[in-house]
């Protein structure tokens, strides 16, 4: 394991130890635990790869004052206090993989965004994976204070077989909005696992939107806290996996307290021998009352060995809600093919359009112009060429 | 017997309160029965006292070593409160079926009396095989019936003169190692129905049974076994009202249905155990080439309900349904809902779920819905409503759907809601009042499924959900 590259303080130190207690005293998931059920570690050992030093690359626009933007293992030393007040406290250490990141995170990232203050450009982070056994635990804490407004976009690529560990907190203050992208875009043989977990306050907003491209075993659990009145949260996936690729998809809507909106809407595209795994639970708690939350998953299956699982849950403890959930799987409808092919595109052409089309409704519910555009381009990359 | 007269006076005094609509119990004294607790040797005993062939024993022990062995379920309702060392596995009322309702003894006549039987066999029963502990004691099968080649006896009967088309079909659709509670079953089974319809033949009016669990803590361990030949067709109710007791009653019974190629097989529940009934059931249907499987099945009783009727659609073109619906009041748990395989390619299924969650209860929808490769052209369709009447209650909805084949149609939806207030307002601006208001709201919501009852059970249907309904609104 590879020690921090700046000195640690000692309360950080003490989570490190507690985490690595905890990581110790837990098996690896298998596959009778019901989150584990449609993804099989079996062969997988997290202990059996090197930990590499993260290499982020973070974008460096100018930021406005009361912006601070870097490496967490930097900012832990030089904010302690920001830092401190929010670290652990939005991701527990109870699962096995959150628990090995909190013990052996290097670095990642920090971001906190005062009080008021709005970033107008994307605050980009990238990661490589570096190769062949080695592992990565990739950590970012995300703060916006009440009434601040950000967009943070993280991209973890490899072209080699590695391991990621990822850990993301985020945490959205009173009347904040915050645009948090994280996209995987894996080449063949990547293993992620990791939790991305996010508390939203009073009136408060999440836009999120995750993309999976790629990766042999990728499981990534995304849950939302509505934690107060007039909260919203928006979560768009997307994803297009081919050859042996696995995604699994394990996403939380939490309305914890009245008049607060949830609304996940997530898209696949499975080709060749793919796998993806959708499995989302919306909670209403007791006295979340006026509670509106809506989830749907839509698969399209391109090859006759895909598959996928679409799991959707509810489980409601209070009356007066409205919640909703809808899932479906199916083909590239024949006649929309036929059409296009008797209008004279060849038949890739026209599956292609079709998918293009697919993922459209998608594309259109992420605000940000420049996140659309690279999305898009990502996607029309994978499609198969006609 | 002496425990069983002080829990019959407990048992007065809870009727007195009026706790339970059909919470009466009759004095009786069983034929023959097994001490408490289950050992191997109770379960050879059960097997020698029934005179069964050797190859039954042999399923009762193997089946019987596959529940010690097999751990209790982890998910769904929690089931650690059953002590199954406190529960009669099998327990005999009289020696001889009897041949009419003259022969029974006047105990179990009133009973049935209260329940209605008499009046609904005049009106239109096609045959009663009524369930009174763990035996049926009172069969009977019109003549027309027995003409067309019908068969409808209890399953113990049924096992004596036609063991060959029994061993045929028994254990094949749920076997032993199912799981915990159908194994249980296979080693205790006792009662149930066995029904067999020749090819061609359409029975017109619904066969019906009655299930009652009478002694306290009498486990009942029905099994029933439907042949549906090619082309034919049958409707199965079952009925079920339980006297309350002061402690916990185990029901865990196992339905097996064929369908042949062409054939159509309709089984109706309507199960309304009194709130101390664990009811722990495992129903499966398979389907053939262009045969079609309809569940109705409808929860309102019992403490907890895990119970998710299943069709495997086996051959090309055919269609699978169920209809769910669940009820939950006060410390109940309705864990329902459904599970379709499709093997064969152009099949098709729907399933619709309601529930009704009120003081402080729950009812969750679990459906499987399964794709098989090779089952191209399948189309699916699962739609869940639940309706939460009160904050206290709470609804859950998982929809498991594992597709392995890309030619398909499979769509999903759930929904939950309240008693919408403009609803409400309308009704009561007719002279209703919020509890009559809220009780038709009720039945509208449930009125996809009791439409598709037998009409006295629709009624049947409405009147426990108003009685259900009774001081729901402040």
């Amino acid at each position: 394991m590879s020690a921090p590259a700046v000195s640690e303080p000692a309360w950080l130190a003490g989570k490190r130890a507690a985490a690595r207690e905890r990581y110790e005293s837990l098996p690896v998931p298998s596959n009778r635990e019901e989150a584990w059920r449609y993804t099989n570690l079996r062969g997988f050992d997290p202990d059996a790869f090197t930990t590499e030093p993260s290499a982020v690359t973070l974008s460096e626009d100018e930021l406005p004052d009361g912006v601070v933007f870097g490496s967490l293992a930097q900012a832990a030393a030089e904010h302690p206090e920001l830092v401190e007040r929010h670290y652990g406290a939005v991701v527990s250490e109870g699962e096995k993989f959150a628990a090995g990141n909190a013990a052996r995170w290097d670095d990642g990232v920090f971001l906190h965004v005062a009080a008021g203050v709005e970033v107008d450009a994307p605050l980009r982070a990238r990661l490589d994976v570096p190769g062949e056994g080695a592992a990565q635990y990739y950590r970012a804490l995300i703060v916006l204070e009440p009434g601040a407004r950000a967009t943070f976009v993280e991209e973890f690529t490899s072209d080699a077989a590695g391991y990621l560990n990822v850990v993301v907190e985020l945490v959205v203050g009173d009347g904040a909005k915050l645009e948090y992208v994280t996209i995987q875009e894996h080449e063949h043989g990547t293993r992620q696992f990791g939790t991305h977990r996010a508390t939203v306050g009073r009136d408060a907003e999440l836009d999120w939107v995750a993309i999976g491209l790629g990766g042999t075993r990728a499981k990534s659990r995304m849950e939302s806290y509505l934690a107060d009145q007039g909260a919203n949260v928006k979560v768009t996936g997307a994803y297009f996996l081919r050859d042996s690729e696995h995604a699994d998809y394990d996403t939380t809507q939490e309305h914890a307290a009245p008049n607060t909106t949830s609304d996940l809407f997530f898209k696949g595209v499975l080709a060749d021998s793919a796998r993806a795994v959708w499995r989302g639970v919306i909670r209403v708690d007791k006295g979340a009352q006026r509670t509106d939350a809506y989830q749907e998953n839509r698969n399209l299956l391109l090859s006759r060995e895909a598959h996928a699982d679409s799991i959707p849950g509810l489980e409601i403890e209070a009356n007066d809600v409205r919640c909703t959930h809808g899932a479906t799987v199916g083909q590239i409808d024949k006649m929309q093919l036929f059409y296009l092919m008797s209008r004279g595109l060849s038949r890739a052409q026209a599956e292609q359009l079709i998918v293009r089309g697919f993922f459209q409704p998608i594309l259109d519910r992420i605000e940000s112009a420049e996140v659309r555009e690279s999305l898009s381009a990502a996607l029309d990359q994978r499609i198969p060429a006609a | 017997m002496s425990e069983r007269t002080e829990l019959t006076a407990d048992e007065k005094a809870a009727v007195a309160i009026g706790e339970y609509k059909y919470g009466f119990h009759d004095e009786f004294t069983p034929f023959f029965q097994t001490g408490r607790g289950l050992t191997e040797d109770i379960v050879r005993q059960i097997s020698a006292h029934k005179s069964e062939p050797e190859w039954m024993t042999e399923f009762r022990v193997k089946s019987y070593r596959h529940f010690v062995d097999r751990p209790m379920p982890r998910w769904g309702a929690n089931l650690d409160v059953i002590d199954f060392e406190s529960i009669y596995y099998y327990m005999k009322p009289v020696e001889e079926q009897a041949k009419s309702w003259d022969d029974l003894p006047d105990g179990m006549r009133e009973t049935w009396d209260k329940l209605g039987i008499p009046e609904a066999e005049k009106k239109y029963l096609a045959g009663v095989g009524a369930q009174y502990e763990s035996e049926v004691v009172y069969h009977n099968l019109q003549e027309d019936l027995k003409k067309q080649g019908v068969l409808f006896l209890d399953m113990d009967s049924g096992l004596r003169e036609h063991e060959d088309v029994v061993r045929r079909y028994f254990g094949t659709i749920i076997p032993y190692n199912d799981n915990k509670f159908a194994a249980l079953n296979s080693a205790v089974w006792s009662g149930g129905s066995f029904i067999y319809v020749p090819p061609g033949v359409k029975v017109e009016l619904p066969l019906q049974a009655y299930f009652r669990i009478n002694a306290e803590n009498m486990g009942q361990f029905e099994r029933t076994l439907i042949i549906v030949d090619k082309d034919a067709y049958v409707h199965y109710v079952e009925g079920c009202t339980a006297p309350i007791y002061s402690s916990d009653s185990l029901h865990s019974a196992v339905v097996e249905i064929h369908v042949a190629d062409g054939g159509r097989c309709r089984y109706t529940t309507i199960q309304n155990w009194s709130t101390n009934v664990f009811n722990l059931v495992t129903k499966r249907a398979v389907a053939e080439r262009n045969a079609t499987m309809e569940w109705v099945d409808g929860n309102l009783g019992s403490q907890i309900t895990m119970k998710y009727p299943a069709v495997i659609l086996n051959g090309e073109g055919a269609h699978g349904e169920v209809l769910s619906i669940a009820f939950a009041g006060k410390g109940q748990h309705q864990d329902a809902g459904g599970k379709i395989t499709h093997v064969a390619p152009n099949t098709s299924s729907v399933i619709t779920s309601k529930s009704i969650s009120k003081d402080g209860g729950r009812s969750s929808y679990r459906g499987l819905l399964q794709v098989n490769k090779g089952a191209v052209g399948s189309k699916s369709k699962v739609v869940c409503d639940a309706l939460i009447i009160d904050d206290e209650s709470r609804t859950d909805t998982y929809p498991y759907i594992n597709i392995d084949e890309n030619d398909v149609e499979i769509g999903h939806e759930a929904t939950v809601s309240k008693i919408g207030d403009e609803q409400l307002f309308y009704l009561m601006s007719r002279g209703l009042t919020e509890e009559e208001a809220s009780a038709m709201i009720v039945s509208g919501f449930v009125e996809p499924i009791t439409k598709e009852l037998p009409l006295e059970y629709a009624v049947e249907m409405n009147r426990l959900i108003q009685l259900q309904m009774e001081g729901s609104v402040g």
